[in-house]
């Protein structure tokens, strides 16, 4: 069996990354970490380590919003090429244009679905890595 | 799985406690609805109600956000619908709405 698919889930909202956290791991292929913002989530990634294999990022945070956590991954060389998922409830199309033109893998629209969550971050990921 | 989002609803149900008074407070006085405080909990409410379970409620947070997200007029009768449903959730379990 190959590794596991590594994903790290930033979401402000203490119910919605715990159960973001029990949709993932519930997935035996995945394993997940999970930031209440984007300063713990920059932490982690730079504690070193394997760096994620996916990033997921709520857009509306207090400090830091997902737009400015995205660009400050993208500016360290080891996550420059991860797919970054934003996860959102404002995913009108024309959000969903503006989050593509920075280049994230992709848009999850809040709420999702429990139970389709993980193979959607999993389709969007194969997608982003071609 | 099912217990931990039984548990995860029990909270979000204690929670629409006081994002009800926030909402009263927006409703009372509509420059509080100016407040980022009012604007965070609506865009909170969008993102967390449906995938607890409580569908409608998600639905009309996310017609208020998006309203408010385009410096709109949110309409007095969008706002009674989502305090029904915030009332309604934050219902003990079985009792019925009066």
């Amino acid at each position: 069996m190959g590794a596991k698919l590594t994903v790290l889930y930033v979401d402000d909202d203490p119910d919605l990354r715990t159960l973001a956290g029990l949709c993932l791991e519930a997935d035996e292929d995945m394993a997940v970490r999970l930031a209440e913002s984007g300063p713990q989530a920059l932490a982690l990634l730079d504690e070193g380590g394997r760096p994620p294999d996916v990033i997921l990022l709520d857009v509306m945070m207090p400090g830091m919003d997902g737009p400015c956590v995205f660009a400050e991954i993208r500016s360290r060389p080891f996550v420059r090429d991860t797919p970054i998922i934003f996860v959102t409830a404002r995913a009108r199309p024309e959000d969903a244009a503006s989050y593509c033109a920075l280049g994230a893998a992709g848009l999850i629209a809040k709420p999702f679905n429990p139970t389709a969550f993980a193979p959607e971050i999993r389709r969007i990921a194969a997608l982003a890595r071609g | 799985m099912d217990k931990a989002l039984v548990s995860l609803r029990e909270r979000f149900r204690q929670r629409c406690f006081d994002d009800l008074s926030l909402l009263r407070a927006g409703m009372a006085e509509p420059v509080a609805m100016t407040e980022r405080r009012f604007q965070t909990m609506i865009h909170h409410l969008s993102g967390t109600a449906g995938v607890l379970g409580f569908g409608q409620m998600g639905d009309l947070a996310r017609e208020i956000d998006d309203v408010l997200s385009d410096g709109g007029d949110v309409r007095p009768a969008q706002l009674r619908s989502l305090e029904a449903a915030l009332e309604a959730a934050a219902l003990p379990p079985g009792q019925p709405a009066s």
